[in-house]
Parts: structure tokens; sequence; C-alpha cells
């Protein structure tokens, strides 16, 4: 739990204002591909897949939109330090 | 109406622009009575599609910036010259005018200078013809007619042009008085008289050393050089008349030359508004800011001369790029000399192995920070994509493994 808070602080680095992950269509890619490409390897989805759904893109998707996803986005701020944001 | 402090500071808190604010406020300004509610939802608004106007993170705002600019620019005419009406300066523009901006070249080829007249006197035409005299420059070559050299007598024989020596106000005491003192080695000796009209008149240069032909030529070619009146470089100038709107209208100075430490001296000039399109200039006298302005106004009016419809961000960002080290930096075939630290970037242009054999001599380091770096060490760019770094949360990972996740 102890390291749990010492990963909010570093989230509150100043910074000019937060973009949501939702509105870096870089990042939105970037994360579904990685993910993609794990489902596509074996891994278990995180979410109930629909029937029938088999793209695995797809798949990763849906994960992120559920805000699944175990990744954090290392991201510069205008402050010129980097922080690693959350993505959901 | 305007906008209220809280709207003010919630527009802040979304990271909207001072410049977009102000702007709001202005327009805002403009209208009647707005209710709170509307107001808000107008904030609202503005805050979204600021938001949606943002560049995001790792876009290649460079390249597309590029070709903005670059295809527009296979459109332009190469149509060089262009006169307004008559009597009108003929300044460069089209793709030679934007090439000569990007390549920073260090004189345009036409320089202009825009000169606005002081508020106090800006609606009097005779007025801004009386400055503009006072600014053009005026050499002994203007007011020369002829010129022989005697060499019987070893002296150079001028003939005057009367009529332009009134019009610009250079009595004949005058001129033997500049010269006389401009160059310290020569006597004058002027016959006639401005007064009588027709009535030629002769200036009579001797030197007080003994002179050879060659010598006497070259005399001959720095008296005509001397300046009598105005500011050096000013060729020409022109008064127009330039229209504010609302019926409001100024008379400026339009001129053929460009100097601007000097005009600015001038009295009865709007020093704060004098404009000159040498971007060199205006950097060593105002600075890398002023200069960085320069380019985007340049830039954009060669544009949209043209009927091209270029977003000044583009235009924006290329300048920036070239003016961020403090210097003014052209944007050329290598793209902006000096930036390029990197070996592999360079071997990748011109010289591969000499770039190479180099670098291993000195056991260069190369970081891989550019495109053409990654690209030959076969990994993906730093951009779009390729810029976004994803870390395994750990913590989440586990977290949803002990709710009793699957993985």
């Amino acid at each position: 739990m102890n390291s749990k808070k010492k990963t909010r602080e570093k989230l509150e680095l100043p910074t000019l204002f937060d973009i949501p992950y939702k509105d870096i269509r870089y990042e939105r890619a970037r994360l579904i591909g990685i993910r993609a490409m794990q489902l596509l390897q074996g891994a278990e989805p995180l979410i109930k897949v629909p029937e029938n759904l088999t793209d695995p893109i797809k798949i990763a998707a849906l994960e992120l939109e559920a805000g699944k996803l175990p990744f954090l986005v290392k991201r510069g701020s205008d402050t010129g330090k980097e922080y690693l944001a959350e993505i959901s | 109406m305007s906008l209220t402090p809280e709207l003010v500071a919630k527009l802040e808190r979304e990271g909207v622009s001072k410049a977009v604010i102000e702007q709001l406020n202005e327009k805002l300004a403009s209208y009647g009575k707005i209710s709170e509610d509307k107001m808000e939802k107008i904030v609202d608004r503005v805050i979204k599609s600021y938001k949606r106007a943002l560049v995001e993170p790792g876009e290649n705002v460079g390249v597309v910036a590029a070709q903005s600019v670059g295809e527009p620019g296979t459109q332009m005419t190469l149509r060089t010259f262009h006169f307004v009406g008559v009597k009108e300066l003929n300044v460069t523009l089209g793709l030679p005018r934007l090439i000569e901006i990007f390549d920073a070249r260090s004189k345009p080829t036409t320089p202009t200078m825009i000169i606005p007249i002081d508020k106090k006197y800006s609606k009097d035409r005779d007025k801004a013809f009386e400055i503009a005299i006072k600014l053009e420059e005026l050499l002994v070559d203007d007011v020369v007619d002829s010129s022989t050299i005697d060499m019987v007598n070893d002296r150079i024989i001028f003939e005057l042009n009367p009529n332009l020596l009134r019009n610009r106000g250079i009595s004949l005491e005058e001129l033997k008085e500049i010269l006389e003192s401009r160059i310290k080695s020569i006597e004058v000796k002027i016959t006639g008289s401005l007064k009588k009209k027709d009535e030629p008149i002769y200036m009579e240069v001797s030197s007080k050393r003994e002179l050879n032909i060659q010598q006497l030529n070259k005399l001959k070619e720095r008296i005509l050089k001397v300046r009598l009146k105005g500011i050096p470089k000013i060729r020409r100038t022109v008064i127009r008349k330039v229209e504010l709107g609302n019926g409001d209208y100024e008379y400026v100075i339009a001129t053929e030359g460009s100097n601007l430490k000097e005009v600015m001296k001038v009295e009865g000039i709007d020093r704060r508004r004098v404009y000159t399109n040498d971007i060199f200039e205006v950097y060593r006298l105002l600075g890398v800011e002023a200069a960085r302005e320069v380019i985007i106004r340049e830039a954009i009016r060669v544009l949209e001369d043209q009927g091209l419809d270029v977003n000044i961000r583009h235009v924006m960002l290329i300048a920036d790029a070239m003016t961020r080290t403090g210097r003014i930096k052209q944007i050329g075939r290598h793209g902006i000399v000096g930036d390029k630290s990197s070996v592999l970037a360079k071997a990748a242009f011109e010289l591969t192995t000499k770039h190479l054999y180099d670098a291993a001599a000195r056991s260069a380091v190369d970081n891989l920070l550019g495109n053409a770096e990654n690209i030959i060490a076969g990994q993906p760019i730093r951009s779009g994509t390729g810029h976004v770094k994803v870390y395994l949360d750990l913590l989440k990972l586990l977290g949803e493994s002990e709710d009793g996740g699957s993985t």
C-alpha cells in the first residue's frame, strides 16, 4: 500500500493540464497495439468478451475502454519533467 | 459584455491561452447583454473548440508544416514583379520572395519600409510629403546632369541640374560646403546661380594634390557618391493612403530601400510602427523576437498575396525553428543548419563513408534520437505512436489479481 501512495504523488507533478489518454490518438493506438499483441500470444482477456468477437484489436479496444489495462504512459509535462500517467 | 473573473479563471484552469481569452473578451465587448447561462455556454464551447484545436503529443508538426507551405508553394506563379497602380514601388513577391525569407538571406532583393506618420499629422498629406522628402536620399549623382574630366587643367567639371537643386532645397553654397567637408583634399568652384532660369550651372572640382587620370576618375566617382540629404539607402519614397476602416484613414510613407535605425530617429514619424521587410536589419536592431515576427508577417503576406490559404501556425512553427537558437538560421536543403549532431543522420545524407570514418576516428556516440538514425537502426522513429512510452502498471496488475482476477 505504501508504494501505491508513491505513484499517486508522482502523478501530481505540476502540469498545465492533463489531456485524457482518450484524446491522444497515438497513445490509444499504441496501448491497443500492445494489448492486442499480448492477446494474440494467448493472454487472458481482462473483460468479458462478447460472443463471436475474435478480433484481438477489438478486444483490446474494449479493455482499454473499460479501463482494465495495467499500463502507465510516460509523458513530458510543460515543466520539462516527465511523469507516469494512469490511463484510466 | 465581458468575461467575469470566475469565467476567466475557468478558462485559465482549462489551459486556454491568454491570447484566446483576450480575443474572446474583445469579441464579447461588441455584443450587448448576454445572460449568465449563455455566457457559461459560450465559455464551454470555447474550451471545447480550443482543446479540439490542440495538437496531440507526438504529432509530426514539422512535417505537416513543411507540407502545408510546400504544396501551395508549387502553385505559386514564378512572376517576380508586380506593380500596383502607377508610381508604386516594385517589391519581390511570390516564390522568389518566399525562398528569400526561408533562406534567411542577409539582404532582401527589394528592401522596403512602411513608415507611418505621427498621429498628430497622419491625415496631413503635405506633412507626409515634407517628411518623405527629408527621408529620401539625395546623392550628388542625382543632381548632376553630366560630368567631364578636364585633363589639361586637372579638374572635373559637373553640369548641375538647377531644377532638381531647387526642388530639393539645396543651395549652391550648401553643396560646396558639404562636398568640401566630406572630401578634404578638393576645392570646389561653382559658377552660375539658381535664380536665373535655364542657365547652366557648372561645378569645377580640382584637387589640392597632383592627380593622374585614373585618380581623377576615382575622385569623380567618389564625389558622385556623396550624400547631400536624406537617409542612406532610402532611394525612393511614395505616399500611400491607408484605409483604417470606418472611414478613417492615414498617410504612410512607403520606401524603396531600408534603413530602420536611421529612420527611427527622424522626427514626425511613428517610431513604434515603422516596418521594414529586411529581416536581418530588424534582428540587429530589435532582436530575434522581432525578427521572428517579421519572418511570419512576410511569409504570410507572400502566401496571401498569391491567394493561398496557409494557416499561420505552420509559418509560426517554421519561424520558431529558424530563430530558436537566438540567431536566424536558414532552412536550406540540409534542413536547419547545425541542427544535426548525429553521425548517422549526417551519413544518411551525403558522403556516407567520409562521415562514418570520421565518426569512427573520433569514437563518436550516436544517441539515436532523430528519425534517420532510428530508421538506419531498424527501430520505430520517435514520433506518433513511436513517441508513446508505455510502462507496466504493476500496482494495477497485482491489485486486479488480488481482487480475484484471472491473470
